[in-house]
Formats: C-alpha cells, sequence, structure tokens
C-alpha cells in the first residue's frame, strides 16, 4: 500500500482520531469559547423561589465549543438577562446556594454550583444581585474556571468521582451549607461542607450503584434521596454525629427502596418534592412512570418511604417539575418525557394524566415559576422547558387563570 | 403498459410515503401510559356479541387504551396478535383518538365503544364503531366533550335502555347519560356521592352501582334507577380514619374524642369511669369490658387522673379544659392536661428538689420557663422542629398551622402533611352478583364485602388448608382484608374452578387469584388461591455484621461471637433447622422478610432528642408512643454525655422499669455508665470470671439539658429481633398512657437473652468444657434461653467463647461478652405463599369474562397485553 497516495486522507483522518481521543479525555484543545447568545443543549435549570429569576445551563453536547454556558433569564419579560458564564461542558446538575436566614420567597442565591462530567468536578460561580451576574474567576485557556472556583478533581486529595450528575445545597448550621454531589461512573455520593466563601471540606463518601443521577433532601426528615439509571433503587441516606470524624459527621445508608421494574437498561431519573414537602416524585423510565414515595416521617420518627403510586405515562420520563396548578390549588407534576417530545401533566390526587403538552423536539429539564408580567400584575404559574436538541427555552402557562393554558407561549432561543 | 405501471407504482410509492408519519414517535408507543382495557366478544357470524355469554377466549377481542396522542389498540389475542387498523401506514397502527383513555365501556347494542379521555385540550368521550369488529376494523364515530375530569366509566341497564356513568371525583359526583343521545345532544344527569368517588362497579342482578373513592376510606352504594344512595356507606378503613361518622355522633375521626389516634378502631368514647368499668358491657366496641379495658384498670403516674384530656373537666385548673383547648393535652388519648404542659406549670417536681412550678424559685417570673437555671433553656426554634403539629408553623406551607392541618391528628402527630393512606380504591364486582372486591392501596389490602348483607367478609385466622388466609400477626395488625405486600392497581371478576372469584394485580406486576367462597361456592371464606407446589418456609444462611462489616465465616462462625447455631442444616422432628433457626409449624404466620438479631440493637425510632423530666426516673416524651415502639420493661435507656457542669461526663446507661405510652419510668438504682466494648478489647475479657462490666452512675439530672431536649436512645438489654416487615412483636397499641397486653411470644418475642453460666456449689460460675462448644449444641454450663415467637421455635444464642489459660496456666474456657451492635442477619421465605403470575412491572387493568378461561392484563409500564390462563396461572402470551 502506497501511504503517500492516501495521505491527504490519512491526515485528517488520523488528526480527526486525535482530537476525538482528546475530546474523549475531557480536553478541548484549540476548540473556540461559545460567544453566541444561544444557551446550546440546555440541560439543567434552577429557578429562584420568587420566580423572577431561571438559571439555565447548557451542556456543549456536540464540542463544537471548548465549554458549556449558563445564562440568566428574566422570567417576567421573558428575555435573558445580558451577558453569560461559560463553565465546563456537560452538565450534570446544578444548584442555587441561598444565604442561610433567606425568607423563602425573598430570597436571591449567592451561588450556583454546577457539576461537569467533562472535568469530573464541582464550578461555582458568585451571583451578584445588583447587576444580576454569575463571576467564577479567571476563566483557563480551555475555558475552566480559576482553581478557587472548582473543587473534587479527579487530580484532588478526595475526588468526586467520575461524570458528576446531580447535586443538592441545604443550609447546615451557621455558616455552612451541606453539598451533596452524585457520579454516574463512580457510583459514589460525596457529602461536602461548603463555607461562605466557597471552600469544600469533605464530611464522607459512599458507594453506592452504578448510574447515580439525581439528588433531593427532604426537609422535613433531613433524609438525601438518591435516583439511579443504573438499577431499580432509590437510596436514602442519613447524616449522623460521629465525633471521631473531622468535621464531626457521616454518612449512613438507609434501607434502599426497591423499586417495580422491569428488564432493561435504564431506570431512575429526575427527583421533585410535593409542595407540602410530604411526596417524593420519581420519573422512572422501567417502567415508564411517575412513583409517589411517601417520605412523611413514620411513627417512629424515620421516614414511611412507602411507594404510594406507580403513574404510568409516555416514553422516556426524565425530569419532574410541580406546581399548585390543580384544582383547589393542589399540585400538578409536569414530567418531560424526552421520547415523546412532550411534557405530560399528572394530577397526583386523581393518579392518572390530565393534559399532555406537545412539544418540539426533546424535552429534558422542567422548571415551574410563579411570576407577574409586570409591577402590579397578578402573579401566574409558568412551566420552562429545555428542548434539549433545539436549544430553545419553551415557555408555557400553566396557571389555571391563563387563557392558553398548557399550549406553548414562545420558544426562546436567545437574545443580546 | 410499461408508462401505466410505472404511473401506477410512482403513485403507489407517494401515496405510501405521504401515509408516513413524520412524527419522531414510533407508532408501536401506542401502549404506553395505557391505562384501560376491554373486551369485546364476537360470536360465530363475525358480530358484536353479549359478553357475557362469550364463552371462548377465541371470540375474545380486546381495545387497550394509551398512548400519548391517544390510541386505542385492537387486539385478538387467541391468535396472538394486533390488529393492524391501517395497511396504509407501515408497521402496527392503532386507532387515533383524542387522548389517552382512562376507561373504555362497550356499549353492545349501539355497537359501539365509549373511550374516556381526561388528557388533552379537552377532556371528551369518544366513541369508536364495533359494527365491523368481526373483520377487525374498528372507526372512530365521534366524541363529545365534557367540562369534567373522569376517572372512570361503566355502562348500566336502567329506564329500559343502557346508560353511561362516569365518575368525578373533583365534583364528588356521577355523571350519567343515555348511550342511545350520544352522537346527538348528550344530556347528562349529574347524581352527587359525597368523597372522591372514582371507581365504579356495576351489580346488575341488584339494580346498584358500587362507588370506590380516591380519598375517602369507605364504598358507596347507589340504586340506578333513582340515582339515590343506599343505605349508609361501608367503611374500608378503621373508623377513626375512614372519613365517617361511625358511631353517630356528629363528630368525624379526629374531631371524634373516641379517636386515640388514626389507627384507632373505635370512634367510641372510651370505657372509663365507675359507670362504664361496672356495666358488663364492651361500651367502646375495642373487644375489653369493664376490668379488662384498659380504660378502666389501674391510672398511670400522672396524678391518677383518668382519660384527663377528655373528661370534660379543668383538671389543672388553668382555665382550659381537655383537648385540643388546653395546651397540656397533646390528644385526646393523652392522660393528663399536665403531661406536656410548661414546666412551670405541670404539677412535678421535675428537678426533684421538692418544690413544684411556682414554688421553686427557678421559676419565678418565668411560668415558661424551667425548674433549673434559665442558663440551660432551650431556643423556641430548636423544640418546634420536633413538634410539627405544636410548633405555631405552617410546616408543609398550605396555609394551615398546627392544629388547623387536617394532616394532624393531634399534637404528637410527626408531619403537618400527614401519610399517604389514601384508598384510591379499586372495586369491581363478582359474575353473580354476590360479592364486591374492593382494593385499598394505602392499606395494600384486598377486601371482600357481601354484597347482599353490605358486610365487610375479614378474613380469618389461617389454617391447614390449602388458601392463604390471614395469620395472628395480621390480626394483630388489624388487617380488615388480604393482606397484599403490594398496591392492587386493578381487580376484575374472573371465574376460577367454576366459581365466581376475583383476579388482583399488584405493582410490582403479579396477578393473584382471590375466592370469597369455599368449595361449595357459598360458604364465605375469603382466601387467596396459594402456589401449586407448596414448600416449606426456608431459611438463608445468616450473615454477621460487626462493627458496620461483615464477618468472613466460611464454614462455620468464629467462636468468639454468640451463634445462634452452627452453620449446617438440621433435620428435627419439627422440621428442618436452619443454621439455629427454627420456623415454628404455623406456616401461615410466616412471611417472606428480612429479619436483623442485634446485640443491645437500637429500638427503631428509638433514637429521640426530645425528653422531658417529670421528675427522678420519669422520662417524658410527647412526641413518643413507647408502646408502639415497642419498649419493654428491661430495655436500656442511654443518655448522652454532657459538659455541663454537674452533669455525666460520659453516657450513662438505666433500665426501664415501667411502660406508659409516652412515659417511661426508670430504675435510677440501676443506673451505671455505659460500658461498649469493642473488638480489640472484647478478648480481655472472661465472663465466667468477671460479672460487673459496668460503674454504677449517676442519672443526668433536668439541668444537663435545655428545657424539652433530653436526648436519649432506648435499646434493648440483650438482643433485639427485627423483621423488615413484621417490625418489632413487642410493639402495641396504647390507651390513656396504658400498653395493651400481649400474647407473651409476642411481647417477650422481640428480645432474645444470652444465656447465663450455671453457679457451681460455691457460688462462682461454672465452665463450658470445650470451645466451639461440643457437637454444636449449648454448652451445659449454660442456663438454657430458648425463645418462642409466633414466627420462630425455640432461638438460642450460644455465647462466645475463647480458649485461654488461667492464673495458673491451666488451659480453660472463657465466655466473651458479646459487642453492641453486632448483627446476625438472615432471610425467611415463607413457604405457604400465594399463587402469583408475574405480568410485568405495572400493571393498570385486568379483564375477564364469566365464561372464559383467560385473564388479560394491560402492563402500563412495559406497554404490553399479558394473557394468563386462570386456572393454572400460566401466563401464555405477552403482545407488545
Amino acid at each position: 500500500m502506497d501511504l503517500r497516495r492516501h495521505a491527504a486522507v490519512i491526515g485528517p483522518l488520523l488528526a480527526g482520531a486525535v482530537a476525538l481521543l482528546l475530546a474523549a479525555c475531557g480536553d478541548n484543545p484549540g476548540l473556540p469559547e461559545d460567544l453566541g447568545n444561544v444557551v446550546r443543549y440546555p440541560m439543567a435549570m434552577a429557578a429562584v423561589p420568587s420566580g423572577e429569576l431561571l438559571f439555565v445551563a447548557g451542556a456543549n453536547f456536540d464540542r463544537a465549543f471548548r465549554g458549556g454556558k449558563v445564562r440568566i433569564l428574566d422570567t417576567a419579560r421573558d428575555e435573558y438577562v445580558a451577558g453569560s458564564l461559560e463553565i465546563p461542558g456537560y452538565v450534570g446538575g446544578v444548584a442555587l446556594q441561598y444565604p442561610q436566614g433567606a425568607t423563602p420567597t425573598a430570597a436571591l442565591p449567592e451561588k450556583l454550583l454546577v457539576t461537569s462530567r467533562d472535568d469530573d468536578a464541582i464550578t461555582w460561580a458568585g451571583f451578584s444581585s445588583q447587576n444580576a451576574t454569575l463571576n467564577c474567576g479567571t476563566h483557563g485557556s480551555a475555558g475552566q474556571c480559576d482553581s478557587g472556583h472548582r473543587f473534587g478533581f479527579p487530580t484532588d486529595t478526595t475526588p468526586i468521582g467520575n461524570d458528576p450528575m446531580g447535586i443538592d445545597v441545604v443550609p447546615w448550621g451557621p455558616g455552612y451549607w451541606r453539598v451533596t454531589v452524585v457520579t454516574a461512573a463512580s457510583a459514589k455520593a460525596t457529602v461536602l461542607r461548603m463555607d461562605a466563601k466557597g471552600q469544600f471540606v469533605v464530611v464522607d463518601q459512599i458507594a453506592l450503584t452504578t448510574g447515580l443521577y439525581a439528588v433531593k433532601t427532604v426537609p422535613a426528615t433531613g433524609r438525601t434521596y438518591i435516583s439511579t439509571m443504573g438499577a431499580p433503587y432509590l437510596h436514602v441516606l442519613r447524616i449522623d454525629a460521629d465525633p471521631t470524624r473531622p468535621t464531626g459527621y457521616k454518612v449512613v445508608a438507609e434501607p434502599t427502596l426497591v423499586l417495580p421494574s422491569v428488564t432493561a437498561t435504564s431506570y431512575g431519573r429526575g427527583l421533585a418534592l410535593s409542595s407540602d414537602g410530604a411526596r417524593l416524585y420519581l420519573a422512572d423510565r422501567s417502567p415508564q412512570a411517575v412513583l409517589e414515595v411517601d417520605v412523611t416521617p413514620g411513627p417512629s420518627g424515620a421516614p414511611r418511604n412507602a411507594i404510594a403510586a406507580v403513574m404510568t405515562i409516555g416514553p422516556g420520563p426524565s425530569e419532574i417539575a410541580v406546581a399548585p396548578t390543580g384544582p383547589n390549588g393542589r399540585d400538578l407534576l409536569y414530567v418531560s418525557c424526552f421520547n415523546d417530545d412532550a411534557v405530560w401533566v399528572l394530577d397526583p390526587y386523581l393518579r392518572q394524566t390530565v393534559d399532555v403538552i406537545r412539544l418540539p423536539h426533546g424535552p429534558y429539564a422542567v422548571t415551574t415559576v410563579h411570576v407577574a408580567a409586570k409591577a402590579g400584575d397578578p402573579k401566574l404559574w409558568k412551566l420552562y422547558v429545555a428542548l434539549f436538541g433545539a436549544h430553545k427555552l419553551a415557555v408555557v402557562p400553566i396557571d389555571p387563570a391563563s387563557a392558553a393554558r398548557n399550549m406553548v407561549q414562545s420558544l426562546l432561543s436567545g437574545n443580546p | 403498459m410499461k408508462r401505466l405501471a410505472a404511473a401506477l407504482t410512482l403513485v403507489l410509492a407517494a401515496t405510501l410515503l405521504a401515509s408516513c408519519t413524520t412524527s419522531t414517535v414510533p407508532v408501536l408507543s401506542g401502549l404506553s401510559g395505557g391505562r384501560s382495557l376491554a373486551l369485546a366478544c364476537v360470536d360465530a357470524k363475525g358480530l358484536l356479541h353479549d359478553d357475557l355469554t362469550c364463552t371462548a377466549d377465541t371470540a375474545v377481542r380486546a381495545l387497550v387504551g394509551g398512548g400519548s396522542r391517544g390510541t386505542l389498540s385492537l387486539a385478538n389475542p387467541s391468535v396472538p396478535s394486533w390488529v393492524d387498523l391501517s395497511w396504509l401506514v407501515p408497521g402496527f397502527t392503532p386507532l387515533r383518538v383524542p387522548g389517552p383513555p382512562v376507561a373504555l365501556a362497550i356499549d353492545v347494542t349501539g355497537a359501539q365503544a365509549f373511550a374516556v379521555i381526561s388528557a388533552g385540550p379537552q377532556a371528551q368521550i369518544a366513541r369508536v364503531g364495533l359494527q365491523n369488529l368481526g373483520k377487525s376494523i374498528i372507526s372512530s364515530i365521534g366524541s363529545t366533550p365534557i367540562d369534567f375530569e373522569p376517572s372512570d366509566a361503566v355502562l348500566v341497564a336502567r329506564a329500559g335502555g343502557w346508560w353511561l356513568v362516569v365518575a368525578d371525583p373533583n365534583g364528588q359526583q356521577l355523571h350519567v347519560a343515555d348511550s342511545a343521545t350520544f352522537g346527538q345532544t348528550v344530556q347528562w344527569t349529574t347524581w352527587p356521592v359525597p368523597g372522591s368517588p372514582a371507581t365504579l362497579a356495576w351489580l346488575s342482578s341488584q339494580k346498584q352501582l358500587w362507588v370506590g373513592h380516591l380519598q375517602h376510606g369507605y364504598v358507596s352504594v347507589l340504586d340506578v334507577e333513582t340515582g339515590k344512595l343506599v343505605g349508609a356507606p361501608i367503611s374500608i378503613d378503621v373508623a377513626c380514619r375512614d372519613g365517617l361518622d361511625n358511631d353517630g355522633d356528629g363528630l368525624v375521626d379526629r374531631a371524634d374524642s373516641g379517636c386515640d389516634g388514626p389507627d384507632d378502631v373505635s370512634e367510641t368514647a372510651a370505657e372509663v369511669g365507675a359507670a362504664l368499668c361496672g356495666n358488663g358491657l364492651d361500651d367502646d366496641g375495642d373487644g375489653q369490658t369493664d376490668a379488662a379495658d384498659l380504660g378502666c384498670q389501674k391510672a398511670p403516674v400522672d396524678q391518677g387522673v383518668v382519660d384527663g384530656c377528655r373528661n370534660g373537666v379543668d383538671d389543672d385548673g388553668d382555665g382550659k379544659t381537655d383537648f385540643p383547648d388546653d395546651p397540656g393535652c397533646s390528644g385526646y388519648a393523652d392522660a393528663s392536661e399536665n403531661s406536656d404542659a410548661a414546666p412551670c406549670a405541670n404539677g412535678h417536681d421535675d428537678d426533684g428538689d421538692g418544690l413544684t412550678d411556682l414554688a421553686d424559685p427557678d421559676c419565678q417570673g418565668q411560668p415558661g420557663g424551667a425548674e433549673w437555671p434559665v442558663t440551660l433553656i432551650a431556643q423556641p426554634a430548636a423544640v418546634a422542629s420536633a413538634m410539627p403539629c405544636a410548633n405555631g408553623i405552617d410546616d408543609d406551607g398550605d396555609g394551615l398551622v398546627d392544629m388547623d392541618d387536617s394532616g394532624c391528628f393531634n399534637r404528637g402527630s410527626g408531619s403537618e402533611a400527614g401519610p399517604d393512606m389514601a384508598p384510591a380504591a379499586r372495586i369491581a364486582a363478582s359474575f353473580d352478583g354476590r360479592w364486591v372486591a374492593v382494593a385499598h392501596q394505602g392499606r395494600r389490602e384486598l377486601m371482600i364485602i357481601d354484597a347482599q348483607t353490605r358486610t365487610l367478609l375479614l378474613p380469618k385466622r389461617g389454617e391447614t388448608a390449602p388458601y392463604l388466609r390471614t395469620s395472628r400477626l395480621d390480626e394483630r395488625e388489624g388487617v380488615m382484608g388480604l393482606a397484599m405486600g403490594a398496591p392492587v392497581t386493578a381487580i376484575a371478576p374472573i371465574t376460577y374452578a367454576g366459581q365466581p372469584a376475583f383476579a388482583a394485580v399488584t405493582t410490582p406486576g403479579g396477578l393473584f387469584v382471590v375466592r370469597p367462597t369455599g368449595d361449595d361456592g357459598i360458604t364465605p371464606s375469603v382466601r387467596l388461591v396459594v402456589a401449586a407446589s407448596q414448600t416449606a418456609t426456608v431459611v438463608a444462611k445468616p450473615a454477621l455484621m460487626i462493627a458496620g462489616t461483615a464477618v468472613d465465616m466460611g464454614a462455620s462462625v468464629p467462636t468468639r461471637y454468640a451463634a445462634l447455631g452452627p452453620l449446617r442444616l438440621t433435620a428435627t422432628t419439627a422440621g428442618t433447622n436452619y443454621y439455629g433457626i427454627q420456623p415454628n409449624t404455623e406456616s401461615y404466620e410466616h412471611r417472606t422478610e428480612q429479619w436483623r438479631l442485634t446485640y443491645q440493637g437500637l429500638l427503631p425510632g428509638g433514637q429521640r432528642s426530645t425528653g422531658q423530666w417529670r421528675g427522678a426516673g420519669l422520662l417524658h416524651d410527647p412526641t413518643a408512643d413507647f408502646c408502639q415502639l415497642g419498649v419493654v420493661p428491661g430495655d436500656l435507656v442511654v443518655f448522652a454525655a454532657s459538659t455541663a457542669p454537674g452533669c455525666p461526663s460520659k453516657p450513662v446507661v438505666v433500665p426501664v422499669l415501667q411502660v406508659y405510652g409516652d412515659t417511661l419510668q426508670l430504675d435510677t438504682t440501676a443506673a451505671r455508665e455505659d460500658l461498649v466494648l469493642t473488638t480489640a478489647d472484647q478478648l480481655g475479657y472472661d465472663l465466667s470470671t468477671t460479672t460487673a462490666l459496668h460503674k454504677p452512675a449517676q442519672l443526668p439530672g433536668p439541668q444537663c439539658a435545655a428545657v424539652a431536649q433530653v436526648a436519649y436512645s432506648v435499646r434493648a438489654a440483650d438482643w433485639l429481633l427485627v423483621g423488615s416487615r413484621t417490625g418489632l412483636l413487642s410493639s402495641r397499641k396504647a390507651h390513656d398512657g396504658l400498653c395493651a397486653d400481649l400474647p407473651s411470644d409476642e411481647l417477650l418475642g422481640a428480645r432474645l437473652t444470652e444465656p447465663k453460666l450455671r453457679q457451681q456449689a460455691d457460688g462462682t460460675p461454672q465452665r463450658p468444657t470445650s470451645c466451639p462448644y461440643a457437637a454444636g449444641a449449648l454448652d451445659p454450663a449454660f442456663e438454657p434461653t430458648p425463645l418462642q415467637t409466633p414466627i420462630f421455635a425455640g432461638l438460642q444464642l450460644q455465647p462466645g467463647c475463647q480458649n485461654h489459660s488461667d492464673a495458673a496456666g491451666k488451659p480453660v474456657v472463657g465466655v466473651l461478652p458479646s459487642l453492641r451492635e453486632a448483627t446476625w442477619i438472615f432471610n425467611v421465605t415463607a413457604g405457604f405463599r400465594p399463587r402469583v403470575t408475574a405480568v410485568g412491572s405495572a400493571p393498570t387493568a385486568v379483564m375477564s369474562g364469566p365464561g372464559l378461561a383467560r385473564a388479560y392484563v394491560v402492563d402500563g409500564g412495559a406497554a404490553t397485553l399479558d394473557m394468563v390462563e386462570i386456572s393454572t396461572g400460566n401466563l401464555l402470551a405477552t403482545l407488545q
């Protein structure tokens, strides 16, 4: 074989293979920064309690750029606030940290925490409420934030593991917050203590099952629930005092909930809590359903953790959002079904589907907000749906008072 | 001709391509979210037939409603195959309907099916023509919008025709219309049904409609001719949770002072006082009369007052009478108005200094404070978090605080939101109209009602007959039907062995067969059909955990650890002994579950932080029910160390003398330092020579903790036995502060005592002759302590031992103390178990016909239709 004759083909192929190899290892050399205003491959969202701001994180799924992006949406005007923050790609999950003692409805966050499956770490950005901007220091050549805004690398003393996905932040004593992050490939749940300066100390780390996905802490019992894509389980963790440990605490795995399942290769996804904190909802892919778990404390004080209902829905259940938009203000669930191009609306009281909202391709993250269009207007509930493949947000009025309830009002692509 | 052929080919191709869906959703997703099922029958001519007389499964056609866009799939199960309803579209194509149907009803007379649709822009009732069902053709023929959210539908014969009845849980009513008027102007009539009517069963023989509710624990019955309720609702839950005024006093459930708690079986006022305690009657319907009734027994520790929180007397003279007015009352069942009052107003000398309440100088000027130094008075927030129903906070954000919130049964309730005990009832009537089966999903029970007498048939204790019936433990737990272990998501009448029966499906997916009668088909006898191949209950090899780590045992248990016996199976006259564990012969008491035997195990719920001192040795906790937690005299209470001056710097353990509902009387004379051995220092002890492991200690005084924040834990003094399903056998109800009696094998069946060494003539302990013990049996040096429980016979621990030399160098056998939290774990698989057919993971519908040999099941989770042979339980086919 005369390689010279095929050099024109072999060369680019080799270069492409090297690039792919490097990209697969998490390094994006030579890729440009995404300076556009579109949040590409929106993967995760978090809204402030008042509903006025929505943080939207994009995943850079196709590695067209060196990293992903976060933008902040003004939900009253349905316009992005000027500017964006570059973050590592392959966002797993996002969480907002609020000041201690903040009132539930008026709080604005101090930090945004993001997990990145690209660098297997936690990145955090400080939020300025004065101009609604995010800052994570000086970016490196690969688009990463500075070292003071990142934690848990594979080269760190205590890495958080490979493929970090869900992340959860709750207040934990004066001046501290408890951060729980789970990793899909490494099957670890890591509990960290974070201070106001964004300094992390590992409290404990526990091995569970592969495919860990979402994290949700129930305030009433303090238990942390973790879904997993790899097995029909719902893990439950508890934090106990342990004077022998540096932070004085340890993580204890409580009995795992075994979920009904069919033989499949993919199981749990998103978690959401009911408005009264009594029910935990899990989007499950085997069966294709939403599971309702009673997490209220039983006579012994421990949560009941009983599966109260299995509500079958469309293919590819992914994430769940909750809003009190049902009859008499009871909760309705909004469940994105990625493989169905739809959001299914469930009434847990009736235990049945009450509507199906058709959407363009690939709905994934969902969030509900209660916000007024302008000062003086009544607050109405809205649903935001991240359309992964379309790089857009769908805005859907879901309030009972909305004339176009459960119909797509607009598709937000990006604005200067 | 060639040109014509080419043109025709192009046209055909264009047609085919034009018919291709542009949707990215696979057409085979038509069953996704499948929930509804209807069976239609075709006769020999292929015409729609009265399915009540359909006798051959080959004549059955199944209609399955589902899909996100709304589809109706048609199956010919006997082939088995789905019917492609559009040859123009590649692949299997269902019929499109306006939304996913939640219910289907076949109108034979009208040759149509009603598909009741809740989801989509408009709830509606779609009609599907079945005239050509025999040719495997169905078609949409119209739809009628409705302005309510439907949950179920059924066709009933009334007024000379067939009428469609649709349940409207939100509206607390049923909507009724003549099926013949669909396609024209439909005139709806509404039948009010108080509650949350959700599921329907028609008893044609009695012209009645039976209605199950979503959130209300009863069944309603209506006359289909008049639409009026017939008689009172039939309760399917305990009296204090069913939403009914069971005792006719105008008060329902938690509003009724006769209700001690949400699990109380009677709303009737307690049997207390001289008059009721001497009249020879069971006044409160709890099965106990006069002196045997707890209410008539000796009053508990609080000032000798009986039923102080519902006796109509201001016992503590604070101007507030009883619950809920008096804040000292946690609930109607609280024995005293004082028990939860502030420390300076509770009538107790809390700090034991001889001065009570405001007479104590520490209380001066601070009635809400404590009888001990103010520096340790709690911050209100810390206590508030422990009592969600008495903290003044709207914990669940519904705008209702504490007792204003219906989720709080009393002030000691653990949550304002309340547990999910909703029945979400499924209901079905047997083919002969004699029985109605109701599934209560919250209780995970299937109940059978005699439709003629309108009485709930309570399953009786099991026998040796080949049918699974309730057990003593089931009765103790107050089951009202068959305990299914999982929520029953659908029920249908079937014919089994020539008799009316029911098929019930659960999530996870299993199909059970329930018979309401004995073999004669007449005698009421509720039972589950059991597996054909009955096996004995088996116990898997136990595992041992020490300090949270599994011990690698190999073929034998390391001698240093206490064990139930050698790791082998032994044949005995009573059956097989599994590794020292002998299931008793009453196999219907067995449950498939995991058991844990833990040395000085922490009782479930025994770690608490809301204790309050009520005087020397009286520990009160308003959030606890020690009877329900299963505490028994002899258990240990462990108090954490304190840094406060004058308080024990090490943990202190003290035995329990007496157990009351919310108070423990402790043996203060036996308080000692809590000694927790490690694996390292265990080998340094020999119980043959050392008897006193613990040093005496003083109990922490009330000044050692903030008000109402005494932290403590309750442990077994010896080994604690807990089942993953049974829990603690010693768990029992409380009334007026007193714990109910239990049979001894239950009260004592949760604790296993390590045998002690016998005494020699000189008073010194004997020594075992060998270690390991000879023949794997307990050495004669020990006094045996076999434990009998309803599930296990003769459990006996063999203490750990080691060979060492005494001071003279002579080889001796030493007995080792056990390590706290050492745990034996073993799984029990009950041999006496029901016959179950696996039908997927989330079955949502099941149906059969009077003369049919098969049952048909929709698995909404996996989007399949399963066919089960009723007589054998065999899964014949799965259509995907």
